[in-house]
């Protein structure tokens, strides 16, 4: 990222540079961004939201896995 | 009265008059019940990212409406003896009706959050990576 490798920088929270006051749960798009390929919700460590930013994923996300927007795991294959 | 979503999902099997007649019902079900339907979203049939019965794809159908709390109480119920529905969802919306007059005025596309492109996270963590390894 733009810090470098600046460990004691705080990684600016992206929700809240962009303004974003509402999650929807209907986003697909947007909380891809904030999931691993297998599934899982990324750490505010990684990704540098606040708490509120990342609360509101989180439901979203959840909300979201339930009706099979998005997984909840990645699929076991072969 | 209070402004709440609710999605449904159905077995893609069904034929499309018996969907119909879902959401028909469902839209009834509000109507009889003094709610106000704001908007009926068909979403069609999408790709589940999970199995769900054994099927892979769903019909999914969103519902913008006002309604007094028993409302989506009622549909709950009503979805849970439905073999029909595969998976439903109520909420209370966040969505501001008088901001989103505005914007469909405007021609801009009903809420959805824009944020720069950036590569997604990957399994970078220290965490993940231990996760990774128990892939294999």
């Amino acid at each position: 990222m733009a810090e470098g490798f600046d460990r004691k920088r705080r990684k600016p929270c992206r929700l809240c540079e962009n303004k974003i006051m509402i999650i929807d749960y209907k986003d697909e798009k947007l909380l891809r961004r904030f999931i691993l390929e297998r599934g899982k919700i990324v750490p505010r460590r990684v990704t540098g939201n606040c708490a509120k930013h990342q609360r509101l994923l989180t439901t979203a996300i959840k909300r979201a896995r339930h009706i099979a927007l998005l997984p909840f795991t990645a699929e076991t294959y072969r | 009265m209070r402004l709440y979503e609710t999605t449904f999902v159905t077995d893609s099997q069904l034929p499309e008059i018996e969907i119909e007649a879902e959401i028909k019902r469902v839209e009834d079900l509000i109507k009889s019940n003094g709610g106000e339907i704001v908007e009926t979203q068909r979403w069609g049939m999408r790709r589940l990212a999970y199995e769900i019965e054994k099927r892979r794809q769903g019909y999914y159908a969103h519902f913008l409406y006002q309604a007094l709390p028993a409302v989506p109480a009622l549909l709950d119920a009503s979805f849970k003896v439905n073999e029909k529905i595969m998976r439903h969802l109520t909420v209370v919306s966040e969505i501001n009706l008088e901001e989103r007059a505005r914007q469909i005025a405007e021609g801009i596309a009903p809420y959805r959050a824009v944020l720069p492109d950036e590569p997604r996270f990957g399994g970078h963590g220290r965490r993940d990576r231990r996760s990774e390894q128990e892939d294999n």
